[in-house]
């Protein structure tokens, strides 16, 4: 097993009964590899561990996502993402103050802005000490599952209603026709993925899609991320600094992910047609997020043990 | 109740005494996966049903305990009276 691999194992599995279940699958793919006459066996024997280590994850991902702490931690990430919104919404509060004057406007600015601020929150790693690693399998899958969710179906609902209300504000309570169909931005992700899909002609909805599952996996990433700098420097670094160091590390990638939305969206207003390079500049920081926490989980710990004699 | 993985494993344990999980796996006719069996086994050990110690190869070796056995009968007890309640 390669550095990266083991380091995310001890990552997302501190836990000795779940790195009990890695040893000995890998210990199980060793015995067969050995054995192995042929490449074409030897390659069998690669698939059938990488397949079994994804189901190990995949148990204990599931075992972690209905245990009482996992929904403490995510459940205390939300309380504070709603708590620290005006954080992230002050900076543009004369643009977004009109949003409120709209019943949905609440939902949409409530939603959106909570949603952003629930990465670095839990970047933070709430419960966890330097002497107690926490499970984060659970905490991982419950992030990207809740703003699968926001981000799927409940913002952009809410982004469509808030349309429509201004349109009936505007135009005098008469507002009905083509102007209110959903834009890409609008639809829910089953009809985005479909109309992506159908009208392979039309490239805003596919790249709408792109830049949706960008923001859907932005707090996982900065989850992992801030757990991935955490392990690197726990017995080096004062714990509330590495605590802060997540919480900026998540706190950049949003903003970059955020401003490249906004490039891309002004281009498309504009009229400037559909950029595929803002669309890669929104998913830039996702991409470096990753690299950097695979960089940081390739350091193993060393344990070091004094003979006495 | 015992879930079913649960059960192919202490009937698998209590047929041949000691096992290591791959023998389990090949064992189970399919109804055991690789990776997944470990995490069904530290369950198992966490409950009392199997306990574990390191083999002449150095692997681990699983093997059934008083509990475990116990547990295994009453569940094959409770199936057979089921199977003649539903007959009769």
């Amino acid at each position: 097993m390669t550095n990266w691999m083991a380091g995310f194992a001890d990552l997302l599995m501190p836990d000795p009964a779940a790195r009990m279940a890695i040893d000995e699958t890998i210990q199980d793919y060793r015995d067969e590899r050995a054995q192995a006459s042929s490449a074409g066996a030897r390659l069998w024997s690669d698939v059938q561990c990488v397949v079994a280590l994804g189901r190990v994850l995949m148990l204990t991902a599931v075992r972690d996502l209905v245990a009482r702490d996992t929904w403490r931690v995510v459940a205390s990430c939300l309380v504070l993402s709603v708590a620290v919104m005006p954080v992230f919404v002050l900076p543009t509060w004369t643009a977004r103050q009109v949003v409120l004057t709209f019943p949905s406007g609440t939902a949409f600015f409530v939603l959106t802005f909570a949603t952003l601020a629930f990465g670095p929150i839990a970047a933070l790693g709430l419960f966890e000490r330097a002497d107690r690693p926490v499970r984060i399998a659970g905490p991982l899958v419950a992030s990207a599952l809740l703003t699968l969710v926001v981000m799927g179906w409940l913002i952009p609902a809410a982004g469509q209603s808030l349309r429509v209300e201004q349109w009936v504000d505007v135009a005098g309570g008469r507002a009905i026709g083509s102007n209110l169909l959903p834009g890409p931005r609008e639809l829910d992700l089953p009809s985005l993925i479909r109309r992506s899909w159908n009208d392979s002609w039309n490239l805003a909805f596919s790249q709408a899609l792109v830049l949706r599952v960008a923001f859907i996996l932005v707090a996982p990433t900065g989850l992992l991320l801030g757990a991935a700098i955490r392990r690197r420097w726990r017995d080096r670094v004062n714990w509330r600094v590495l605590q802060l160091s997540g919480f900026v590390a998540a706190i950049a990638i949003i903003v970059s992910v955020g401003l490249g939305h906004d490039a891309w969206s002004m281009n498309f207003v504009r009229g400037r047609g559909l950029s595929l390079e803002l669309v890669g500049l929104v998913w830039l920081p996702i991409f470096v997020a990753w690299m950097a926490t695979i960089a940081l989980v390739r350091w193993r710990q060393t344990k070091i043990f004094v003979e006495t004699s | 109740m015992l879930p079913k993985s649960e059960r192919v494993i202490l009937s698998l344990l209590v047929a041949s005494g000691a096992c290591y999980g791959l023998e389990l796996v090949n064992a189970s006719g399919g109804a055991l996966k690789r990776g997944g069996i470990y995490v069904t086994l530290g369950r198992m050990e966490e409950k009392g049903l199997v306990r574990s110690g390191t083999g002449e190869t150095g692997r681990r070796v699983y093997r059934p305990t008083a509990l475990g056995e116990r547990a295994l009968s009453a569940v094959l007890v409770f199936e057979g009276r089921l199977k003649l309640g539903a007959r009769a």
